[in-house]
């Protein structure tokens, strides 16, 4: 047996002249999660979409567990998916909405009970077996939406954004869920989503997509500590970039030339800083150097554990900063230096596909 | 708060349009119940079922009403048979000049029934099948698929493609989805469309008095023959009788399917 549960080799795809896929190249191992993240349009759902079969690639070939299934069709090929819009069945009970994929694999009656019982208590829903989806709040259907998706234990689980329609307090709680069943049953699983938190929180590796093209492929850490260029900086929420040039391994800031000390830098040219609000520390002596900002506090608000300010540099240059609670406070309009902590300033290149 | 006049207008206006609607059906059955009635009282002064009575020994009330249902259920397969592949395509797939084909089906309701029934009329006499009840159900079958395939199309242009999506990657091909997804889905709106055809058939007058006989005298045609002559009475009982299928049905499909889907077609998607 291949250690590799799901290989993509090569995906191509396009509806008319639009490229939705350009050569992608990816592999799932065994037990691995895997996130797609991206902005709309980016091709993650249309690549999930050629993985479960239902949509043909144009060129490459989709492999699981070692075998070619890029010509099978979508119904041969044991994959479990939870849907963005739950897609539970309205006619059929939770019990039955679960059962279903059973009763399609001819299991007989005892085992399909059994198992429906096994997959209710994983997702904590014994209770409401006889319900109609109708009579479910939208938590409690998504848990039907993935009881339903692993009961048959399908090769690999695929996620279309399964927390997009949940209210912000059920979407943690739904994907420490999903973790936790993910990983207790070693399912292989694929994840869709725009949302880099939960790609961060779930994902062993992430594959982070634009425009039809995997932009860099790694594990969360990996991603948020070295993000290949603005683009995933950005969508990773970094709070502040700051344009810089890089000459002989050195950053300065391309509006007046500050000297910023930054994370070993692998360039060289144009390119572009990023910081956490959190790594920004504000002092009131205005005195010069690397890496300090003279600002200006333009607004701050009061956040409960921490407090947000707003900075504006004299070059026009915007930073949010983010100051504990205890620090001093700082009013609008003081005067103040912003202090970029050396590590936590990541200098990558710029992006050079356009918006996407 | 509404004020109580805004109160008293609404309530008055919903009366008379129930009244406005329902008055006729009333009048029908006093018709049929009623017997002393006529000058100027208000309510028959005797109730009897002796225009039943009389109705069913001068007429053979049981083969009129069994070739009534005869016709009105080919009519509804009939119809089922053409509008469900029809309305599946026209909803489903890119066809060229769709609104021309949908067009077409709708024409045999657009224009006046008894031009219709003429042209029909025309050809049935030519390849013998007046006063057949196949015939009668063919002709139906042009006044029931109009509606049948608004309903239809409107039921399968709602459906939901992310469930037969899951239907699939749950390992459904594509007979089984068809079974055990897309039919339970669409039920609703088949069935409605089934009743549809089988009340536009069932209530027919102009179509069938064009091509009945002897053989295939429907209730709609047998009141109106009745009426004809003379026996007022008589014609209101077996309009009575006319009413039940209709009414039950409309009742059934109140509880089954809620009626704003059904009317999905009519609005226009």
């Amino acid at each position: 047996m291949t250690e590799e549960r799901l290989a993509l080799e090569h995906i191509g795809k396009s509806w008319g002249r639009l490229a939705a896929l350009s050569d992608i190249c990816l592999t799932v191992p065994r037990g691995m999660f895997v996130s797609l993240l991206g902005p709309s349009g980016c091709g993650k759902t249309t690549l999930l979409r050629v993985i479960t079969g239902s949509v043909v690639p144009d060129g490459g070939r989709v492999v699981v567990d070692g075998l070619d299934v890029t010509g099978l069709p979508t119904y041969r090929r044991n994959m479990g998916m939870v849907f963005q819009s739950f897609a539970l069945f309205p006619h059929l009970s939770v019990a039955d909405n679960i059962a279903f994929p059973l009763t399609v694999r001819g299991v007989s009656r005892a085992e399909q009970q059994k198992r429906v019982a096994d997959a209710l208590r994983i997702v904590h829903l014994d209770a409401l077996a006889e319900r109609f989806p109708r009579e479910l709040s939208g938590g409690q259907q998504q848990r039907v939406g993935l009881a339903r998706a692993i009961v048959y234990q399908p090769t690999i689980l695929l996620l279309d954004e399964p927390l997009s329609n949940l209210d912000a307090s059920l979407r943690e709680e739904m994907r420490l869920e999903i973790s936790q069943i993910t990983r207790q049953l070693d399912i292989t699983a694929v994840y869709v989503t725009h949302d880099q938190r939960e790609a961060l929180a779930l994902s062993d590796a992430i594959a982070v997509m634009k425009l039809g093209r995997v932009v860099q492929f790694g594990t969360p850490e990996e991603i948020y500590s070295a993000p290949v260029n603005d683009f995933i900086a950005r969508f990773l929420g970094y709070a502040n970039e700051l344009p810089v040039v890089v000459a002989d391994g050195c950053a300065r800031i391309e509006a007046d030339n500050t000297v910023l000390e930054t994370v070993p830098i692998g360039l060289t040219g144009p390119a572009t800083a990023f910081i956490h609000a959190s790594a920004v520390v504000l002092e009131a002596s205005a005195s010069g150097g690397p890496n300090r900002l003279g600002c200006t506090v333009a607004d701050l608000a009061f956040m409960g554990d921490h407090v947000e300010y707003v900075l504006r540099h004299g070059t026009g240059l915007r930073l949010k900063a983010q100051a504990p609670i205890g620090a001093p406070m700082y009013p609008r309009g003081a005067e103040i230096c912003a202090v970029l902590a050396p590590d936590k300033l990541i200098v990558v290149a710029r992006d050079a596909t356009g918006p996407a | 708060m509404r004020t109580l006049p805004a109160k008293l207008l609404r309530a008055a206006l919903v009366t008379s349009f129930v009244l406005f609607i329902t008055l006729p059906l009333v009048m029908i059955l006093l018709e049929a119940f009623g017997a002393d009635w006529f000058g100027m009282r208000m309510l028959p002064a005797q109730w009897t079922l002796r225009w039943f009575v009389w109705a069913a020994q001068t007429i053979d009330l049981g083969a009129v009403a069994w070739n009534t249902v005869e016709i009105a259920l080919m009519t509804t397969v009939l119809t089922l048979a053409a509008a469900l592949p029809a309305s599946w395509a026209i909803a489903r797939y890119r066809l060229p000049l769709k609104s021309i084909l949908i067009g077409a089906i709708l024409f045999p309701r657009m224009i006046p029934e008894i031009t219709f029934a003429l042209g029909v009329a025309r050809i049935f006499y030519a390849i013998h099948l007046t006063n057949t009840a196949i015939g009668i159900a063919l002709a139906h079958v042009m006044l029931a698929a109009p509606f049948a395939v608004l309903v239809l199309v409107s039921t399968f242009e709602g459906l939901d493609t992310r469930l037969l999506e899951a239907g699939t990657v749950m390992g459904c091909g594509p007979l089984r989805l068809f079974w055990r997804v897309t039919l339970p889905l669409a039920l609703p709106g088949i069935v409605a469309a089934a009743l549809f055809s089988f009340l536009a058939s069932y209530n027919d007058f102009v179509l069938t008095l064009m091509v009945y006989g002897a053989d295939t005298v429907t209730l709609p045609v047998q009141t109106y023959l009745s009426l004809g002559n003379g026996y007022l009475s008589v014609a209101g009982a077996i309009s009575t009788i006319l009413l039940v299928p209709s009414l039950f049905f409309l009742l059934a499909m109140l509880r089954m399917v809620n009626p704003e889907n059904l009317l999905g077609g009519l609005k226009g998607a």
